[in-house]
């Protein structure tokens, strides 16, 4: 196995005995880059000479001696849309093609000063929203596992981007499924933690009471360790958690499941859900059962009224977010002679069809005379979901469901019908309304050789409990040990790496 | 039963109502995306629908989740902002030291 393809603990590991070096963990990731990403697209920009500099000053630095921290020299891809000083923040829109942020997202300074290496910045859906990476101003990413599918959305790049190796981890943000979702195609896992917990400074505002950044990595262990780099309270983000009794960022123990409760909605798995899915879903719980959970039925509410009330609130909250792209203060302008004329013409250029689309119905759930019927149903539904989940959480430890109903779908499989794209998020948005944190974890394989993902809804700052859980299972699987075949640089895909 | 079409037309979203939402979020669209867009929200609206069979008597909004219960209390500290030419650095056209836009007045 080539060291892009290790973990973070086990380079972690290789770095303290002297076995590797960052420069050569740095130059391994950036020739698979060079291999693959013609076909992969993980990335919007890349910048390999300055992270192989970097690795050799972390060399340069450290005496023998000294331990290396957890993410110390490890190469890292960070979503397009978290602000970076050094490399263009674009959010995949041709509104920022050119946009160079005055400061780093806190996030992206607490990895660096981890000692993370970060490779560039990676594919997305334009601003977040999508659930396929199809909807970018820079073209598309492949599904490391089948080149023809989609690596799901929105943090698609950075999951493609750890599954075919040209990362070791990725950030990404997920506002209504975007890291699980693609963690879940790609076969990685992918936390979304409490609202609050990450802080959101420099991450660039989509639905700003529910966007949260999540790490994207091979395993449970890979994502506690980013999460512990860049969680915790932060000055600059008023909406952020105070620090915790026991922190969100502790380091990963691997938990018991004995005597813990797991449970069920079973009536929201009856139909819709495809066959290899829910076969994948009940291996799954016979394993949490053997490690000794005990696995229960819970009600929950109907998941596509949540599917209704996210779309409805998060394009309310992107419409008046997005108002701030008027070609003014930094991004496109375009032409016109007139103020108005100037406003209207940089959002016609700047903003993709999507965009467009869920700006309009924002504007329009937000707007006179309809402002009751839908943002404040929507915003009353919400508060029901979070008592549902919430009151479920007490009679359970964790929620399991599958990450999606679905594997990875085709290229332009979902393109043309918007509403049937929403509905990939169908059993991601709930935690999201709610605020509390969830995580995919590879479960399988599907007959067609795709991955997919369960996932584990937890508490209020239960990302211990869930990664713990999650580092339990995977002690008794392998699933998140497999990786893809490699792809080539002409498309053909090679047998295994 | 009601079919779709008139369920559809219950929702009362017209052209004009695409106009004007068209007219405050400041988007202009060729005459194609406008009628694909309009065509594609009616769906999403139609969709929706289904909140309104979910009683919500008595239940609050929720507008944020504030899982600590709290925003932060305590002082805000003074940091060091952006600088001038720091704010202006991205501007798409600046003049003496201020964001340039075309005539208001």
């Amino acid at each position: 196995m080539e060291l892009c393809d290790m973990t973070a603990h086990e380079l972690n590991s290789m770095l303290e005995n002297g076995d590797t070096s960052c420069s050569e963990i740095t130059r391994s990731v950036v020739r698979r880059i060079e291999t693959t990403e013609s076909v992969m697209g993980s990335y919007i920009t890349i910048d390999a000479d300055a992270a192989m500099r970097r690795a050799a000053s972390l060399d340069a630095c450290r005496r023998p001696s000294q331990k290396p921290g957890p993410l110390w020299g490890i190469p890292i891809a960070v979503k397009d849309n978290i602000c970076t000083k050094k490399l263009r923040t674009t959010c995949a829109s041709r509104a920022l093609e050119d946009f160079v942020p005055p400061y780093d997202a806190t996030a992206v300074e607490r990895l660096e000063q981890g000692g993370a290496i970060i490779l560039g910045k990676t594919n997305m859906d334009e601003f977040g929203m999508g659930s396929s990476t199809e909807h970018s101003a820079f073209g598309k990413t492949r599904n490391p596992w089948d080149p023809l599918r989609v690596p799901g959305g929105s943090s698609g790049g950075s999951a493609a981007a750890v599954a075919s190796g040209e990362a070791v981890v990725a950030l990404g943000s997920d506002t209504g499924g975007s890291v699980r979702l693609p963690a879940s195609f790609c076969g990685l896992v992918g936390l979304r933690p409490t609202y609050g917990a990450v802080s959101r400074y420099g991450l660039v505002a989509f639905a700003s009471s529910m966007d949260q950044i999540g790490p994207i990595a091979r395993d449970a262990a890979d994502c506690a360790m980013v999460l512990q780099a860049i969680a915790g309270p932060d000055g600059r983000d008023s909406t952020g958690l105070p620090a915790a009794e026991r922190s969100t960022s502790a380091p990963l123990a691997s938990i018991s499941l004995s005597g813990r409760r797991v449970g069920v909605p079973r009536a929201l798995l009856d139909g819709g859900v495809h066959a290899d899915v829910s076969k994948l879903f009940e291996d799954a719980l016979v394993v949490l059962n053997h490690l000794g959970a005990e696995i229960v039925d819970v009600p929950m509410m109907d998941p596509l009224n949540a599917v209704a009330a996210y779309y409805i609130i998060a394009d309310a909250e992107a419409s008046s977010n997005l108002a701030r792209y008027d070609g003014v203060r930094f991004g496109l302008r375009r032409g016109g002679r007139e103020l108005e004329e100037m406003y209207e013409m940089t959002r016609e250029d700047g903003f993709g069809t999507e965009v467009k689309r869920r700006i309009l119905l924002g504007t329009f759930v937000l707007s006179a005379g309809y402002y009751d019927e839908y943002y404040l149903k929507a915003s009353r539904v919400r508060n029901l979901i979070a008592n549902d989940l919430a009151s479920a959480l007490r009679t359970v430890d964790w929620i399991a469901l599958p990450s999606a109903a679905t594997p990875a779908f085709m290229l332009g499989e979902r393109l043309d019908d918007p509403l049937l794209m929403y509905l990939t998020d169908v059993f991601t948005v709930a935690p999201c309304l709610a605020g509390v944190p969830a995580v995919s974890l590879p479960m399988g394989m599907t007959s067609e050789g795709l991955p997919v993902g369960l996932q584990l809804i937890g508490r209020l700052r239960d990302e211990a409990g869930l990664l713990g859980a999650g580092h339990s299972y995977q002690q008794v699987t392998t699933h998140h040990t497999l990786r893809p075949p490699m792809i080539g640089v002409s498309g053909e895909r090679s047998a295994g790496n | 039963l009601i079919s779709d079409r008139d369920r559809n037309s219950r929702i009362g979203f017209t052209q004009s109502d695409v106009d004007h939402i068209c007219s405050l979020a400041k988007l202009h669209l060729s005459p194609e995306l406008r009628s694909r867009i309009a065509r594609d929200l009616l769906e999403v609206l139609e969709y929706v629908e289904r909140l309104k069979d979910v009683d919500t008597s008595g239940v609050g909004p929720m507008n944020h989740c504030d899982p600590a219960g709290v925003i932060p209390e305590g002082v805000d500290r003074q940091e060091r902002g952006l600088s001038r030419d720091e704010a202006l650095r991205g501007a798409p056209e600046t003049l003496r030291g201020y964001f340039r836009v075309p005539r208001v007045i």
